[in-house]
């Protein structure tokens, strides 16, 4: 299954400078797994040491947050795209 | 391949963008104004802001005076529209009512998840009249917050002709687990 990962521009110094990536799997997982063997430097940014998606770190599917689907065991499909956004947020 | 962002080294926006800010932060006094900054990166790190995106503040209506939320769908939305064209998101801005435009604690925090973006502050001072206005980012190498300085824009590229961005969705949902709680370590002022 092959799927789009996007991640916005200001963060593609972690992806080599590209902002979207290709990624194969059947869940969000799998696919950040995939991307994450050519990006690691991504992957640390998106998930904690113990796998799990880190605090102030958004992903979506197709445009539908994860955290209201199965986390990082959403299924995805061919075309599927997954985007990735830390909070945009202060005080 | 669009090569990382370097780091940046001045910034400036057109004045009318500048007034619409301004206009914006002061339209809601008691709470955090916010939104995405869209422009162009030149290669020497400089960034010039070609128009301000207004994005609702989605927190909760009792903290807005002291914090911000933005809909990262929001920033997926622009960043949509401007696929194909030269200009992308380069920063953000947002309104301290009741403070000077330097980043708090809690803007370190989330500046730390975006490197080498524009954080513009809008400081809303007793007794200022006008809100102050200073651009900020993060170095990841060190890792040090910077003041950035408005630099002239007289080599900025002309920016391609667009579409109007989509109208933000009102109402929005706060995103789920977006924001917890984070109290300044230092007990310093958050806003
Ligand atoms: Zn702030």
């Amino acid at each position: 299954m092959s799927v789009k990962v996007r991640v916005p521009s200001a963060l593609r110094k972690l992806t080599q400078g590209r902002s979207e990536l290709e990624g194969k799997g059947g869940t969000v997982r799998e696919v950040l797994d995939h991307v994450g063997r050519d990006n690691p430097e991504l992957l640390a940014r998106i998930t904690e040491d113990g796998g799990e998606i880190r605090q102030f770190l958004n992903v979506f599917v197709n445009g539908t947050d994860i955290r209201y689907e199965k986390d990082l065991d959403t299924p995805v499909a061919e075309g599927d795209e997954v985007s990735i956004v830390p909070s945009i947020a202060g005080g | 391949m669009i090569p990382a962002p370097p780091p940046i080294t001045g910034w400036t926006w057109p004045e009318e963008v500048g007034r619409a800010v301004l206009r914006e932060v002061r339209a809601v006094p008691t709470e955090e104004a916010c939104g995405l900054l869209v422009g162009v990166r030149r290669e020497d790190g400089g960034v010039v802001v070609t128009s301000a995106v207004p994005a609702e503040n989605v927190e909760s209506p009792g903290r807005r005076r002291r914090r911000f939320l933005i809909d990262p769908l929001r920033l997926l939305e622009v960043e949509k529209s401007l696929r194909g064209g030269n200009e992308e998101v380069v920063g953000f801005y947002h309104s301290h009512p009741d403070g000077e435009p330097l980043p708090s604690e809690v803007d370190r925090t989330f500046m730390e998840l975006w490197p080498n973006t524009l954080w513009v502050i809008a400081g809303i001072t007793e007794g200022g009249e006008l809100p102050q206005i200073r651009g900020w980012s993060l170095d990841p190498d060190p890792g040090e917050v910077n003041e950035v300085p408005v630099a002239p824009s007289e080599s900025a590229p002309a920016a391609r002709a667009r579409p109007p961005h989509p109208g933000v969705p009102r109402g929005a949902r706060r995103p789920h687990g977006a924001w917890t709680d984070i109290e300044s370590p230092r007990g310093k002022k958050e806003d």
